[in-house]
């Protein structure tokens, strides 16, 4: 029994060494150069408060968007609607870089709709929707979802109108989940990198992209640690909120389901018309917009990224990509075996999701300089943002496991290996290769902690297009998006995974 | 053949099993007969060899099995929940214990087919187990059991979940099926009309301990104590004994008021005010319309109290 209780070993350590202790380093980097009057500078001061208020207009504008439309795909049916349902997780496995590109693509300067928003919010925020519209539309969904049917029809016998229900049963039953989310859309957009790099533009960059610059081109340590000690203090409080909020959710599993019922009135088809229509612009446009650039980026556009730096740049994404999955898979596996036993540990694993990696790659900078440019770290750095997925995938199916089973296969002959090889791996398989997919996903659209970390012979798919991006000339946009275009294919394909996976789950 | 002496199992403070002791004789069907959470589950399974006891022994034909792993005890567990193996069709779960005792794939899957025939589930083979109904699903769990030949069968709550009229009609194709195979069983169930319909004897736990234990036939004749008479959901117990229906003579006479009276299914229940006290008195529906004035609440019915029939607990059993 030693060895099950040395399970917790791998991950803590990787914990502590690669988050807990470089943002320590952070803080203290911060807090020693502690000047209030740095935040008076007009330009920083700017930076804060523009962070702040890109993440609140973007959870204010996915709640007023999200709601109705969690309502519409939670109440309607609708042709193709599992497949919306699902196809509302693609968003999560999409590289940041694919997203800037699509936004770019319909609203840069040479985009396809002809309007240009460069150097206006809105690029942004419209980024920003992308990837958190489809978390809070899939939040309220399952918040609707577990209404319970006899509560709304409790409340309509009761003398309650439709809307009087949605106001007085609905609504406070999906609050939490609303509210959970949000939590989570706020510390993914004021700690955002990717898009706030490639579509904020000078005035609207947002902290992250500041600390980047302040390190990366400027070398001034004190300023970026007084920044990344701001940004983790709001991202922790906003964290800490989120994880009370979560307690909160009660899943209550056999709850008697309303089912969903087609739209039978006009006004009811034109809601769902533009319910749908919504969904399709924020989250969708973007993809099928990288998508019809990359084809029609003409062959020699496409043969020019068989280049040496091509050829390079894929066989790093690879290497990296493979070597972070599998280590991720046994760091993972560790992580849920050891919290079954405990709570603190399972919720250690969102500790990676939390923090900015950003701040992570500027702390072991700052921690490890010996090692900057060494490749263990940068594939540390990899593992510690790709291996929570596969714990918390793997600790969500061993909680789901049905004791029962393995005591079956034991009472019919099986020996406790047997047992585990016959009826439990069976079981657990599909959760593991879908962590494992999630894992190698954002190993493959990895870009902040890269670029800060990463040598130039370590140049990867992602950091490629950044630096194309950054060349002068319509050809390297064009092979930027053509390269764009190939991530969102391998991450298309880490998504078929997934869904694949959770078929088979599901049709047991 | 199966025999508990003394087992004892405590969780905390909570005592699931004090001084357990049993003996079933080949072929045997005994039920364990006791209220929700009174630990019958947890004797079933340390008998299986998932739960270890605190104390006591486990035998088998005169040899102890404690120490063996259950995959070691050539006992069969049916499931609450049947427990069938999602990732499975029909046929393989039922195959699933002969695959382990190294039967060669097409003898498994041939002594399956057999077995699924034997329980009415020919054809059944390729389906998944989620498609299967309640009944089915009970069926496929006893093939399952049976399939290895097992020197035991134990039977946890097997048919709680299915609904009544399916039931039965399982309970008694369930008994033929293991009268068939010769097989020992033990079965755990808080239905007392379950335990009456399936085994040869009833076990009555209560608080840990076996209160009662007498044939099937003699259970309700015979309560060990005021609370077993309770939990059978006897009429007219007093701390002493209880007075049996016969002891309430109708015709002969007597005057007793009608305090209330609900129908069931097979006649009518009801509550009479005697000289002796108040009385529950079961009707027949054929008894009951015999009666010279319908007995609704404030009639008198002619009803008296034989004394002499009174059973004291304990006397005789």
């Amino acid at each position: 029994m030693l060895a099950r209780r040395a399970l917790w070993l791998p991950s803590a350590a990787l914990l502590a060494a690669g988050l807990v202790a470089p943002l320590l380093r952070v803080l203290a980097e911060g807090a020693g150069g502690f000047d209030l009057a740095l935040l008076l500078d007009p330009y920083l001061g700017w930076r804060v408060a523009w962070s702040l208020i890109q993440a609140t207009v973007t959870c204010a504008l996915a709640l007023v968007f999200g709601l109705p439309l969690a309502w519409a795909l939670a109440r309607f049916d609708f042709p193709l609607r599992a497949f919306v349902l699902r196809a509302l997780m693609l968003p999560f496995v999409m590289p940041t870089l694919v997203a800037a590109i699509g936004v770019l693509a319909l609203f840069g300067p040479h985009g396809v709709t002809g309007l240009n928003l460069q150097d206006t919010p809105w690029l942004l925020l419209y980024g920003n929707l992308f990837y958190n519209l489809p978390l809070v539309v899939r939040a309220g969904v399952d918040g609707f979802a577990a209404v319970p049917a006899s509560q709304l029809a409790a409340a309509r016998t009761l003398g309650a109108s439709r809307l009087r229900a949605f106001w007085r049963v609905e609504w406070p039953l999906v609050r939490p989940w609303l509210a959970s989310a949000l939590c989570l859309v706020f510390v993914y957009c004021f700690a955002g990198f990717g898009l706030a790099l490639l579509l904020g533009g000078q005035r609207y960059a947002t902290v992250e992209v500041e600390i980047y610059t302040l390190v990366a081109y400027e070398l001034n340590f004190a300023d970026a640690g007084l920044l990344a000690l701001l940004n983790l203090v709001v991202s922790f409080a906003v964290a800490l909120a989120y994880a009370w909020r979560e307690r909160t959710l009660a899943v209550a599993l056999k709850v008697e389901r309303l089912a969903p019922q087609k739209p039978r009135t006009l006004a009811e088809r034109l809601a769902l018309a533009a319910a749908l229509s919504t969904l399709l612009f924020t989250s969708f446009a973007p993809l099928a917009a990288v998508a019809a650039s990359g084809l029609s980026a003409g062959w020699d556009v496409w043969r020019g990224l068989w280049s040496e730096e091509g050829r390079l740049a894929a066989f790093n994404t690879l290497r990296f990509t493979a070597l972070a999955t599998l280590c991720a898979g046994l760091f993972g596996v560790a992580h849920a075996l050891a919290a079954r036993r405990s709570l603190v540990w399972r919720a250690a694993a969102n500790l990676p999701f939390i923090v900015s990696p950003v701040c992570v790659a500027f702390g072991l900078l700052l921690l490890y300089p010996a090692y900057a440019a060494s490749l263990p770290l940068l594939l540390a750095a990899y593992v510690l943002l790709a291996y929570p997925f596969v714990a918390k995938s793997l600790a969500a199916a061993l909680d789901a496991e049905p004791p029962e089973l393995a005591r079956a296969a034991r009472t019919l002959g099986a020996s406790p290996w047997r047992a585990f090889r016959r009826v439990r791996w069976p079981l657990l398989r599909p959760a593991l290769s879908r962590g494992l997919a999630f894992a190698a996903a954002t190993a493959v659209g990895e870009f902040a902690v890269t670029l800060f970390l990463s040598r130039p012979e370590w140049l990867t798919l992602t950091t490629w297009i950044y630096q194309l991006l950054g060349r002068p000339g319509s050809a390297n946009l064009a092979a930027a998006q053509a390269l764009a275009t190939v991530l969102m294919a391998l991450s298309l394909v880490a998504f078929w995974l997934i869904e694949r996976q959770t078929d088979h789950a599901r049709t047991r | 053949m199966l025999e508990l002496v003394d087992v004892r199992k405590r969780y905390g403070g909570r005592v699931v099993a004090e001084a357990v002791s049993l003996a079933l004789a080949p072929g045997e069907l005994v039920a364990l007969l006791g209220p929700s959470g009174c630990g019958k589950s947890t004797l079933l399974n340390m008998v299986a060899g998932l739960v270890a006891p605190d104390a006591g022994e486990i035998r088998f034909a005169g040899a102890r099995v404690d120490a063996l792993p259950p995959e070691r005890r050539g006992f069969a567990l049916m499931f609450q929940d049947f427990a069938l193996f999602p990732h499975l069709d029909v046929l393989d779960n039922v195959a699933f214990g002969l695959v382990e005792r190294r039967v060669p794939r097409a003898a498994a899957r041939e002594r399956a087919r057999r077995e699924l025939a034997a329980v009415g589930l020919a054809g059944f083979e390729t389906r998944r187990v989620a498609a299967l109904s309640g009944g089915e699903k009970q069926r496929v769990a006893l093939a399952r059991a049976l399939a290895t030949d097992p020197r035991l069968l134990l039977l946890d709550e097997p048919f709680s979940s299915l609904d009544a009229h399916l039931r039965a009609s399982l309970q008694v194709a369930t008994r033929q099926r293991l009268a068939e195979a010769g097989i020992p069983a033990l079965l755990v169930t808080h239905d007392r009309d379950e335990a009456l319909a399936m085994a040869d004897r009833v076990a009555v736990l209560d608080a840990g301990r076996v209160a009662q234990l007498s044939p099937a036939a003699e259970l309700m004749a015979k309560p060990a104590n005021e609370r077993v008479a309770r939990f059978l959901g006897l009429a007219n117990v007093t701390g002493l004994g209880y007075w049996p229906q016969a002891a309430l003579r109708l015709g002969s006479g007597g005057d007793a008021r009608v305090l209330a009276a609900t129908p069931r299914a097979g006649g009518l229940t009801l509550e009479l005010a005697l000289p002796e006290g108040r009385f529950v008195l079961e009707l027949s529906a054929r008894e009951a319309a015999a009666l010279a004035e319908p007995p609704t609440v404030g009639a008198r019915v002619p009803v008296t109290l034989d004394a002499a029939a009174f059973c004291r607990f304990g006397a005789g059993a």
